[in-house]
């Protein structure tokens, strides 16, 4: 038997403030590593802002609205800066890429959690990470020079097969003989932004319990209809989220587009046609801006780039958040 | 959430439910599903070993017994879950309607929609309580009237008056008594044979208890229920016949669960003929 002390007798309670020294000195580098994540961000918005005042103030509402991007003097006439054709091309590819990515990034990360053996799946998904370690100059150049020429004879088909179709046809125009265009980058850009969503969805799959799982197959359910049943609403803001950043990652992609897309500033619906996207156009024309306020203007494009890229995730949070509500409750 | 309380207060001592008169005759019942020297194993180990039981018809057949006693796994083999577990095997037989549901032609897809199953913690999809309801109905291709199917499958589980005005809202927002009775009513609403539950009262307060107890009671009028439960006063007030399992180690100090009694629950209660169901059920052991 052990010993039973007698316990000492009852302490008064010593008073500390608000919490121990070290809670209150982890509480402040947390604090000042957040606030440092807003400054940076404030910053760039401000310089940015200042920066690409000079064209805003010149182009006035239609740097939004007129499609016409003239950099140079013409016959006297001043510089024009209308980004519309960019920001349509920046939709169109990212659009591009979703509709190729999203289905396959959800199909990989389906198998990894639900049907690949165990042994499998750690290969996949290190062949998945090693996808997005690839620089994305190289998946340019790989556009330019394999990509491209390979699939120009596939457009030159479903232009040959569609093109006479109403609607169909003027999607699936002419293409260009390079085969660079909003196809090809779109692409491209989607095999990019594949290992991010796969590896996103995939966690948030994980996440799903099992009791979920058990309650779909008890009902009959078979494996596609538990996941329709149980996996996907149970994912559905972790798939909104990395969809958002897949769509992130394909708005602000830069130097591949830049080599794949063409470089042609127009809106047009052939998805074979070349283009450009606000961020293919600030890198391919950032070392010969034209005349002032060239450079500024570019900048402006960036800024516009931004303010869609915010717009796009809050909207996004916003949809997450309400069917949040509808599908668990008010609590989650 | 008001209209819990309406309902009369939970059966403590449910005598009405022992007395002969109301039961149906101890063997009257046909077997609706036969198990025979069942086992299962998960690997190479042998959780339950050698059970042979009937669960007969529109009855509540209790499985009650200590911890690690193999209960649920047997529960579990009724409808094939374990098949979902890696490196889990049934051997034995296990028949419904005579039919071997571990035949190599079955498909257990085809087992779950007969035999459904109602789980320990409440776990209602993510989803609108309508369309809680509603999923079994559709991927079961259940012909008829969507609202209609609904409404007579939450009224069947006693919860339609308590969630008619709010049907688009999350089942997940109800309490967790009303979440276990949208588990019973997406079961009912694909009307199988059998509904299995395991231990579906153990994450309730008394008073859910007693209203799911209740319900079991209506159920078995339609349905043929098999429960799991730790609760020996449970099982005795609602079930028919009662299983006791227990754990017993063997020769190599592995532990196996094995069904000990089979019989008529007021018999298994009152005149346990195996000391050891006697121990347990007089909380001598377990």
């Amino acid at each position: 038997m052990t010993q039973i002390t007698d316990r000492p007798p009852a302490q008064p309670l010593t008073a500390r403030g608000r919490g121990a020294a070290s809670d209150r000195a982890f509480s402040a580098v947390s604090l000042a590593a957040g606030a440092l994540v807003l400054a940076i961000l404030v910053l760039i918005l401000v310089t940015t802002l200042r920066e690409a005042w000079p064209a805003l103030k010149y182009a006035g509402l239609g740097f939004v609205t007129s499609p016409s991007w003239v950099p140079l003097e013409v016959d006297g006439a001043g510089p024009v800066y209308g980004a519309l054709s960019f920001v349509y091309g920046t939709t169109v590819v990212s659009i591009i890429a979703l509709i190729f990515a999203v289905p396959i990034s959800i199909g990989i990360a389906l198998f990894l959690t639900e049907l690949a053996p165990t042994r499998l799946r750690s290969t996949v998904v290190t062949v998945i990470d090693l996808l997005a370690s690839i620089p994305s100059v190289v998946f340019g150049l790989w556009g330019i020079i394999v990509v491209g020429p390979a699939l120009v004879k596939v457009y030159n088909g479903l232009h040959g097969a569609l093109g006479d179709i109403p609607v169909l046809g003027s999607l699936f125009g002419e293409p260009v003989s390079s085969g660079r265009g909003f196809m090809t980058a779109g692409m491209i850009v989607a095999i990019m932004i594949i290992p991010i969503i796969t590896s996103i969805t995939r966690e948030v799959f994980a996440t799903v319990p099992d009791a979920d799982k058990q309650a779909a197959y008890a009902l009959g359910a078979t494996q596609w209809e538990m996941i329709r049943g149980a996996v996907f609403p149970h994912s559905f803001g972790g798939m909104v989220g990395a969809v958002m950043l897949g769509l992130g990652r394909a708005m602000g992609e830069t130097i591949a587009v830049a080599l794949t897309i063409g470089a042609a500033t127009q809106i047009t619906p052939n998805l074979f046609a070349a283009g450009n996207t606000l961020a293919s156009v600030i890198a391919l024309n950032f070392g010969d801006p034209g005349v002032p306020p060239g450079r500024s203007a570019l900048i402006a494009l960036g800024v516009l780039l931004f303010a869609i890229t915010v717009v796009i995730n809050y909207a996004a949070a916003v949809v997450v958040r309400r069917a949040d509500v509808r599908m668990k409750g008010a609590s989650a | 959430m008001t209209a819990t309380n309406d309902r009369p207060a939970v059966h403590i001592d449910a005598g009405w439910r022992h007395d002969g008169a109301e039961r149906q005759p101890a063997d009257g019942g046909a077997a609706l599903m036969e198990l025979r020297d069942v086992s299962v194993f998960y690997g190479d180990y042998e959780a339950v070993r050698g059970a042979t039981l009937p669960v007969r018809q529109n009855e509540i057949t209790a499985m009650i017994g200590p911890s690690g006693c193999g209960k649920s796994t047997i529960l579990r083999a009724l409808n094939r879950m374990n098949d979902l577990i890696r490196g889990a095997r049934v051997t034995g037989t296990i028949t419904y309607l005579g039919q071997d549901i571990y035949a190599r032609d079955v498909d257990p897809i085809q087992v779950r929609r007969q035999i459904g199953m109602v789980f320990q913690k409440p776990n209602p999809f993510p989803k609108s309580i309508y369309e809680n309801v509603a999923y079994g109905i559709k991927i079961n291709n259940i012909k008829g009237n969507m609202d209609d199917m609904v409404e007579e499958a939450l009224t069947g589980a006693a919860l339609w008056d308590e969630v008619k005005d709010k049907l688009k809202t999350s089942g997940m927002a109800l309490s967790g008594g009303q979440q276990q009775r949208l588990c019973i009513a997406r079961t009912i609403a694909i009307k199988p044979a059998v509904i299995l539950m395991d231990e579906p009262c153990s994450a309730l307060d008394p008073i859910a208890t007693g209203r799911i107890e209740d319900l079991m009671y209506e159920l078995c009028k339609q349905y043929t229920i098999v429960i799991v439960t730790h609760n020996m006063q449970q099982a005795a007030r609602v079930s028919h016949h009662t299983a006791f399992f227990t754990a017993e180690v063997d020769e190599k100090q592995v532990r196996h669960g094995r069904l000990v009694e089979f019989g008529e629950t007021g018999r298994i209660f009152t005149n346990p003929k195996d000391p050891r169901t006697e121990g347990y059920i007089t909380g001598r052991f377990g």
